[in-house]
């Protein structure tokens, strides 16, 4: 595997999913890939079927909801929004995130400075 | 929790709704897919070139829609029907195996289940009364004797004392003639005490029971309370009954109640009367005739009423001294007392048939053993392609478990047809026999056995078989499962049953024996030929003393004697085998014993024509005659045992004895000698016994005894009309020859021995499959070897005896290790065993060499195949 690729850990894509229905509003499995894999710049390329896997856990968890629509090019798909209380599990997970983030940041510096 | 609530009812509803959620899943990736494309297309590709692109971006879709399942869905379900699915179709692939397992499981478990059911329905399950758990019985006893029936003196005693104990109640097993309407019917019931029904805690159908009115002497005693049966046999079921007067025993009675279906107790009663103690019986501490139970009080326990058993006991025997010397008062749950005269052969049989469904596990296991070895291939191949170890490890285990449940079905089936028999063959014989049924505790049972059947034999395979080492498995040839494994596992399975097999046919043997031994017991009389008819007389009409019952049997007996094909025609009050009364004797001029200790002898009245129409031989004196009526003197005939016991010296001729027990003691003299009868049983031991002429100590039950020309059924209907001529209300319908009645006495042992047969030729078979099947896979798996050894010059001899020796020293080894067992189990065993030892050497002996020469004999089969094997052959084999 490409080193720079790093393999998504499942908590990091939960939040990148819901981040991005926060943002955007509904959107198809296509649109949250593109959306994702735009704003890491290529960092994270997701195969992209795996999403999927992902998309109906977190139905399963009552965080987004989906409904058929029609996409750009006309064909039946399944739109996904977030819910209520995916918006909740949003903020603890950005909370979390930030909080490990953090300390592992310091923990770097320290060990840079030796 | 609630959360994962949520997500286990999407995924039941994603399962529930799989094909459609897979058919959507698919149009969004087809959907996603075409996007793609279309974006790569934009970005400057071909559209073959983004096609590509896009579907290795996806990932592979089968892949995909496999997780998607997953998380959806229920994996553990899906794959439990994909391996049910799978197993059911592996096993019809192998038709010969997927029957024998079937049919192994089905023995197994149908027998294990019908026993089980009669241990539960007698043993186990409480008495069908509400208050089954507080029941007692209470009985009288003297030390170094079986308990016994209670006086009717102490049932007061007891009744007025104890603190215990509540509806304390009194019965007595009892006869009736019902005459009037029909055919005059003679049915078995109960005398009661007004407690008899609270105590049991049950109430009637229709109307009500017996209560404590209705026992006072002076008072209208004259109710009935009828069985559901009796009431829909001879009364059509009429809701009218309340009220009806019916004759009983030449007397008018009031039907009070109905009890409700299936109510029998005691003794597969039908009607119910009140108990009441007229003059002798009320003041009689001799006599021991009434059955007592109680309920215990809440809060007591068994132990503290036997202790206040014991104080009452000793009060009464201070109280009345010298009367009943050391008497002893236990207290027994009722329902241990009901069922103690079968439950050591139950117990024994469901022992039995555990060992046999342990060797049908075993035979399985074997099977399997032999079948994973074969399959080893596919398992590699599966193993390869990527199932889990523990995955294929499943698969096994759910072909067992299928197996295992097809064998439960059958077994169920098996367990419902033999229960009925069963039933049918020993209704009469075994308590609670009417209680007996498959229910759901029974059901659980069978399902248990089968779940641990499976997986005790398919835990080896699924062990054995996803041990194996991929390479040398996938090689052309290479040898079949790691090492020693499976040869090593299936010589200790065989061992196994052939153990078991041992110990299961030497008990079958030794109640075998036993059984033989029982028949060729000479009973003292000659049964063939003979009717008996027995008779009672209502006390009301011919009461205790008053010369009408002599004469009325003297005049039946007359009239019987005068139907053609009648040789000659006797009358007793007990017939032989089926026991009777007995009573404390004194001998005139010698030192009166001790009163604890005083010689008693059984009881019986017999006519003049009795000993010769049974056949007993008479060996000193005579026998008695027509003149020894009521006005002459008292005369006895006592039997061999009694002249040896007490006379061993002197001519008992002469001698004058008194019987205390019935009623003011009546002393008479003895003038002839009889030969012994089996009294209790064939497998009882005779006791002295002493015989009355019928007219000098009239009896209300007397049987008559018709020794015919031929055939003595044929005799009934002439036999019942000279009865009817004279008394046109005297039921006959328990008729019966004696050879029934001795067959009736051997029922119990009988179904023992047959059953235990049926397990142990079962145990049989099964064991010659499993040495069969393990010496010829040996054989399949050496043929190269023998190839060998008849290229460098063995005699095909040899390897004859090779193979045979192979399975003979598995056989002797688990037979030694079975007669071990045998040796320490069968004396659990000696209580139903008669004149074998636990340890009968011929038993073992025989069963040692039958077993032997069984397993010799069946690895001859393969042993011959492989004296056959054509080296060359053999040496390009694999």
């Amino acid at each position: 595997m490409d080193p720079k690729k790093s393999d998504v850990l499942q908590g990091t894509l939960d939040l990148m999913i819901l981040k991005t229905l926060h943002g955007l509003g509904s959107l198809h499995g296509f649109g949250i890939a593109r959306r994702i894999e735009q704003l890491s710049e290529e960092v994270l390329q997701l195969n992209e079927g795996t999403a999927y896997t992902f998309l109906l856990r977190l139905q399963q968890n009552g965080w987004i909801a989906s409904e058929w629509g029609t996409s750009e090019n006309n064909r039946k798909a399944k739109f996904y929004s977030i819910t209520r209380r995916g918006l909740k599990q949003l903020a603890i997970e950005t909370e979390s995130w930030e909080r490990i983030s953090g300390v592992i940041g310091r923990v770097l510096r320290i060990a840079e400075r030796g | 929790m609630l959360w994962s609530m949520k997500v286990l009812a999407s995924r039941i509803r994603g399962w529930v709704a799989a094909r459609k959620t897979d058919e959507e899943f698919m149009q969004e990736l087809d959907a996603h897919l075409e996007l793609l494309t279309a974006e790569y297309i934009r970005r400057g590709m071909t559209t073959e070139e983004a096609q590509r692109s896009a579907r290795v971006r996806m990932g592979g879709v089968t892949q995909l829609r496999e997780t998607h399942r997953e998380v959806g869905g229920l994996p553990a379900a899906e794959n439990l029907f994909q391996d049910v699915r799978y197993a059911l179709r592996t096993l019809r692939n192998r038709p010969g195996f997927a029957l024998v397992c079937i049919l192994t499981l089905g023995l197994g478990i149908g027998a294990s289940t019908a026993i089980f059911s009669v241990v539960n329905g007698v043993l186990l399950r409480p008495l069908p009364y509400p208050n089954s758990s507080r029941l007692v019985r209470i009985e009288e006893s003297h030390p170094g004797e079986s308990a016994a029936n209670f006086t009717y003196a102490s049932y007061l005693d007891l009744e007025r004392e104890s603190k215990s104990l509540e509806n304390i109640t009194a019965f007595r097993p009892w006869s009736f003639n019902l005459t009037g309407d029909g055919e005059p019917e003679h049915v078995t019931g109960a005398l009661v005490s007004g407690s008899f029904f609270s105590a049991l805690g049950l109430q009637p159908l229709l109307g009500k029971t017996i209560s404590a009115e209705d026992d006072q002497p002076g008072g209208d005693y004259h109710v009935v309370v009828l069985s559901y049966e009796l009431w829909q046999s001879r009364f059509g079921s009429d809701r009218g009954i309340l009220g009806r007067m019916l004759r009983v025993s030449a007397e008018n009675y009031r039907v009070i109640g109905v009890m409700p279906r299936g109510f029998d107790y005691p003794d597969k009663s039908s009607v119910w009367c009140p108990l009441v103690a007229g003059g002798e019986l009320h003041n009689n501490r001799r006599s021991h005739v009434l059955t007592v139970i109680a309920d215990l009080r809440s809060g007591k326990t068994l132990g503290s009423a036997q202790g206040e058993m014991t104080v009452i006991a000793e009060r009464i025997e201070k109280q009345n001294p010298g009367v009943d010397p050391e008497m002893l008062i236990t207290a027994v749950s009722l329902q241990k007392n009901l069922v103690a005269p079968v439950q050591p052969a139950l117990l024994i049989l469901i022992f039995a048939v555990g060992l046999l469904l342990l060797l049908a596990c075993a035979n399985l296991a074997n099977l399997e053993l032999a079948q994973a070895a074969a399959r080893q291939k596919e398992f590699a191949i599966r193993l390869a392609i990527g199932a889990g170890r523990a995955r294929l490890a499943r698969q096994l285990l759910t072909e067992s478990l299928v197996l295992s449940s097809l064998g439960a079905a059958l077994g169920l089936g098996i367990a419902s047809q033999s229960l009925f028999l069963i039933v049918a063959v020993n209704a009469n014989d075994m308590p609670r026999s009417g209680e007996i049924s498959l229910d759901w505790r029974v059901l659980g049972f069978t399902l248990l056995v089968s779940l641990v059947t499976g997986l005790l034999f398919g835990l080896a395979p699924a062990v054995v078989g996803t041990r194996i080492d991929l390479i040398t498995s996938l090689k052309e040839g290479g040898s079949v499962l790691t090492g020693a494994t499976r040869p090593g596992s299936s010589r200790a399975l065989v061992i196994l049953q052939f153990a078991l097999a041992v110990v299961l046919l030497v008990g079958a043997g030794l109640v075998a024996n036993s059984f033989v031994r029982l028949l060729q017991v000479n009973p003292g009389f000659n049964p063939s030929g003979i009717l008996a008819i027995p008779l009672f007389l209502s006390p009301v009409e011919y009461p205790e003393g008053d010369p009408k019952g002599p004469v009325l049997l003297h005049q039946l007996l007359e009239n019987i004697r005068s139907v053609p094909g009648v040789r000659s025609v006797g009358l007793v009050n007990a017939l032989p085998i089926t026991g009777g009364p007995d009573t404390d004797f004194v001998i005139a001029g010698r030192p009166v014993p001790p009163a604890n200790n005083e010689p008693s002898a059984d009881i019986r009245t017999a006519d003049s024509g009795y000993f010769r129409t049974m056949g007993i031989p008479l060996l000193a004196g005579r026998e008695f005659t027509e003149s020894d009526n009521a006005g002459a003197r008292r005369v006895l005939v006592i039997n061999q045992t009694m002249a040896r016991e007490y006379w061993p010296h002197e001519d008992p001729i002469g001698q004058r004895v008194t019987m205390k027990d019935w009623g003011s003691p009546l002393t008479g003299e003895i003038v002839g000698i009889v030969g012994d009868v089996k009294t209790n049983g064939l497998d009882a031991v005779v006791g002295p016994m002493i015989y009355w002429p019928y007219s000098q100590f009239p009896q209300l039950f007397n049987t008559i005894v018709v020794r015919s020309e031929d055939n003595p059924l044929r005799l009934l209907p002439a036999v019942k009309s000279a009865i009817w001529s004279i008394d046109k209300n005297q039921p006959i319908s328990r008729a019966e020859t004696l050879d029934q009645i001795l067959a009736e006495s051997l029922a119990r042992r009988h179904l023992y021995m047959v059953l235990l047969g049926i397990f142990s030729s079962a145990a049989l078979l099964l064991a010659a499959v499993g040495i069969y099947s393990m010496v010829s896979y040996s054989v399949s798996q050496r043929t190269r070897e023998m190839g060998i050894r008849l290229a460098i010059g063995a005699e095909r001899k040899d390897v004859l005896l090779l193979v045979l020796g192979q399975g003979a020293k598995v056989a002797l080894l688990g037979i030694a290790v079975g007669i071990a067992a045998a040796l320490s189990l069968t004396r659990l065993m000696s209580n139903l065993l008669f004149g074998v030892g636990a340890t009968d050497p011929l038993t073992f002996a025989g069963v040692a060499m039958l077993l032997t020469l069984v397993a010799l004999f069946t690895s001859y089969i393969p042993a011959r195949r492989a004296m056959r094997v054509d080296p060359m052959v053999a040496l390009r084999y694999e």
